[in-house]
């Protein structure tokens, strides 16, 4: 059970990788060569899913470059197999279209395959194949061996294997120095090869030779994991269950292409390097505008060669009209590439402006001669005055790209008239703003928590009260203090006297203001208030009533000792109460 | 002693007059040489202004200009966007920079982007924080007032005060996002974005000079950008832009 457990990642990577497989291989298309000489025969191989619309009723697409023998036709795991014997009739480059079938009312179409046809060839192709293993290999091959700087080749790394894999394959490509690398398409499936089922997987990647010379591209790598069966052949699951993963490393042999430097004759000036097949075609989004309203220029490079090294051609426009920055856009149609170099131009003049011709030259590696294409002039009406929106409406028909062109006209004048002051750009960064808004924020945190104090208050009525009355205590004894440094008699006396009725006060609900002292005294014996307090507090109640009414001086000393009194019983008083 | 103090006092009293009256002569020679076309030291001026503190946004309109004038789009974009944050709701300052968007191929926005675009050009970031200390402060000391003192008219004035405190915020946070945690670029001159930060790497699409990009991450000499407006990525060469 824990064996099962173990290995049934295993199985549902199997059948997930099978139904990936499946799902991809409704239509594929071979064919067994890419360079060929005149004469030879290629074999073109159609295999179709058996269960798609036509597969039983397939017909090749016309090939007028070719001779086409049809061979056999056969069934095999579930696809119906088409094979033809083809040969070319002429030498030059020929595409085989793509070839569509219908699977379940939709159009599936196969990728168009590109062919070399020469007289003879040259060398022999480079062909170089980790073949140790014969159930488990690697291939690294060019379509052509022999080419001219900058021209387009296809590198193509292939692994096949009889095995059934782990995981996809781990691909390692070499760093193609002395070459410009493109992106690299990867394609797998199944396929024959000497009659054997074989899992197919490539990596075709298009490069561009920088210099002449033999230039050798470094071997590739291929890591794999594959399964190994130990027993259980009799039944499918037991099989896998027992399955030993291995891994494998596999290397290509280097390759190596012959370069051959671009003539020195017949180069053309406007020569940027390009090698291949191009066309050039420019337009203009509109042919009626007024001064200073900017016309949208678009250059199209299109061609099978290196697109990204082409640069900007050069637009000689007249003194009249001036340019701005070009917008480079790239795109990539399969075989063929375009760049397309969209410019603003402003015309400065009215008047029937014309718009030269654009030219730009290439190297065809086919006819080895340098070509010179260029575009045809564009002429351009420029009116005079405010732009008439509905006159131009009116001329323009492929008008689409264009935007409110009544804000477009010339960029604002400049000021002249600026106060020059120092303009703090970035006041998050001052410091002082930031300390300044922190006494307002204290004083709204302060009130909240008063208020949040005082609704906590509000709640006993009597504590209010006490806290009210315990305030005016401290008031009065903060005040017989000071009345004590300025040996006032009898505004001290006063005060002691206030502060310690209001003080018990504070902490009975009696008052005790209006009470004399045997009232005060009779009061506290209820209270059980120790008979030695009670006496200290009628001592200095009569104190009190001696000294603040009557003209009897007391000393320095004598007034101190009654403030240190009045404290201490304050603080008895404080814990008994 | 006195007098030392009052010579002292002078002097350094003196050297911010001394500088405004040179920045100002400067200034003026910036001007003369845009007009007599000689754009190159008209720039130059402009920048020894802006780099001695006294930047303001038509200095920033003016400098744009020059470099417009000099077919330098990237650099005229770069300026036109610092002038635009200084003072956004400056009609001349919206025109030029709609203008230079256009000629750096920057399209149209989508409406969404239009209508976060107005808001964000209603008031500028100084404008906002002041108005955010300002608002913070009334909304302080009204509240602390009606916590202090209970009185109704303290609660209608805090209740208005944070209402537009709430906007306030809402208006600086999209300002502070877009202008100061976004981190936006401009394109200097027209390159290649690239898919990784190598320059072995093909070009995954052109970008052309004063479009305004958006920096994601840096490393080394590679910044990872996005377009400010259609989104696309891609690794780009540290000296192709700079911040606004």
């Amino acid at each position: 059970m824990f064996e099962l457990k173990k290995k049934l990642p295993l199985i549902i990577l199997l059948m997930f990788m099978q139904t990936l497989l499946f799902a991809d291989n409704i239509l594929s298309v071979y064919l067994n060569k890419r360079e060929v000489e005149l004469g030879k025969l290629l074999t073109l191989t159609v295999e179709i899913a058996e269960d798609s619309d036509n597969a039983d009723k397939f017909e090749l697409p016309k090939l007028p470059d070719f001779i086409v023998l049809p061979q056999k036709n056969y069934n095999r795991d579930g696809k119906n197999i088409y094979t033809y014997q083809i040969t070319p009739k002429n030498t030059g480059f020929f595409l085989i279209p793509a070839i569509n079938v219908l699977n379940k009312g939709k159009q599936i179409s196969s990728e168009p395959i590109n062919i070399k046809v020469v007289k003879y060839l040259q060398t022999k192709k480079q062909y170089s194949a980790d073949k140790s293993n014969e159930n488990i290999f690697v291939e690294a091959y060019t379509d052509i061996n022999s080419v001219y700087v900058n021209q387009q080749i296809y590198y193509t790394l292939k692994f096949s294997t009889k095995f059934d894999l782990a995981s996809n394959p781990t691909y390692f490509l070499p760093m193609f120095k002395d070459f410009w690398k493109s992106e690299s398409n990867v394609k797998s499936g199944y396929r024959l090869i000497e009659g054997e089922n074989f899992f197919v997987f490539e990596v075709i990647t298009k490069l561009y030779p920088m210099r002449d010379g033999n230039l050798t591209i470094d071997p590739s790598n291929v890591k794999v994991e594959y399964l190994q069966y130990n027993g259980g052949e009799n039944n499918e699951f037991n099989k896998i269950l027992n399955a030993q993963k291995i891994k494998y490393s596999l290397n290509s042999n280097p390759v190596t292409i012959k370069v051959f430097p671009l003539p020195e004759i017949g180069k053309p000036e406007n020569f940027t390097g390009a090698v291949g097949k191009y066309s050039i075609a420019a337009s203009v989004d509109k042919s009626y505008v007024a001064i200073n309203e900017p016309i949208n220029l678009t250059v199209e490079i299109e061609g099978n060669g290196n697109i990204n090294a082409i640069s900007e051609p050069d637009i000689k426009l007249p003194t009249d009209m001036k340019k701005y920055a070009t917008s480079v856009y790239t795109e990539n149609r399969g075989f063929k590439h375009s760049k397309r170099f969209k410019s603003v131009i402003i015309p400065l003049i009215a008047g029937e402006k014309i718009i030269p011709e654009v030219s730009f030259s290439y190297f065809d590696p086919d006819s080895k001669e340098y070509v010179y294409i260029k575009t045809q002039n564009i002429k351009v009406n420029i009116s005079s005055g405010v732009y008439d929106k509905n006159t131009a409406e009116k001329n323009q028909s492929n008008d689409a790209n264009v935007s409110d062109s009544s804000q477009n006209k010339d960029i604002g004048q400049i000021k002249t008239n600026i106060n020059l002051s120092r303009y703090y750009s970035g006041l998050y960064k001052n410091k002082i703003l930031i300390f300044s808004l922190i006494p307002f924020i204290l004083f709204l945190i302060y009130s909240g928590v008063y208020r949040i104090v005082f609704l906590y208050i509000n709640r006993d009525p009597e504590k209010l009260r006490r806290i009210s009355v315990h305030k005016k205590t401290l008031k009065y004894l903060h005040e017989a203090h000071k009345f004590m440094r300025e040996q006032n008699q009898e505004k001290f006396y006063f005060n002691v006297n206030m502060a310690l009725r209001t003080f018990l006060q504070s902490h009975m609900n009696y008052d005790y203001v209006i009470m004399t002292k045997d009232e005060i005294k009779a009061h506290l014996l209820k209270i059980n208030i120790p008979a030695e307090t009670i006496d200290n507090i009628s001592k200095i109640l009569k104190d009190c009533e001696l000294f603040q009414f009557s003209s009897v001086k007391t000393t320095e000393n004598q007034i101190e000792n009654t403030y240190k009194e009045i404290k201490r019983i304050i603080e008895e008083l404080g814990k008994i109460l | 002693m006195k007098k030392v103090l009052i010579v002292f006092l002078l002097l350094f009293g003196l050297i911010p007059v001394y500088a405004d009256i040179t920045e100002n002569g400067r200034l003026s020679s910036a001007l003369d040489s845009y007009k007599s076309g000689n754009y190159e030291n008209s720039i130059k001026e402009y920048e020894i202004i802006i780099l001695n503190g006294f930047s303001n946004p038509y200095v920033y309109y003016n400098l744009s200009n020059a470099y417009y004038k000099s077919n330098d789009i990237g650099r005229a974009s770069l300026n036109i966007e610092k002038a635009l944050r200084l003072a956004p709701r400056d009609g001349d300052i919206r025109y030029n920079r709609n203008f230079i968007a256009k000629l750096s191929g920057e399209p149209e926005k989508n409406t969404a982007e239009y209508i976060v675009n107005i808001i964000e050009l209603l008031f500028s970031l100084n404008e906002l924080i002041i108005a955010f200390f300002i608002i913070t402060a009334f909304l302080c000391v009204s509240g602390g007032l009606y916590f202090l003192k209970q009185k109704k008219l303290f609660l209608k004035i805090s209740t208005v005060c944070f209402l537009i405190f709430s906007l306030n915020a809402s208006l600086l946070y999209l300002k502070v996002y877009n202008e100061i945690i976004l981190c936006e670029a401009v394109v200097l001159s027209d390159t290649q974005v690239r898919n990784k930060p190598i320059k072995s790497e093909d070009g995954a699409f052109a970008v052309s000079a004063g479009r305004k990009v958006i920096i994601l991450s840096e490393l080394g000499r590679w910044v990872n950008i996005k377009l400010s407006v259609d989104g696309f990525s891609g690794w780009i060469d540290k000296n192709y832009i700079e911040k606004i």
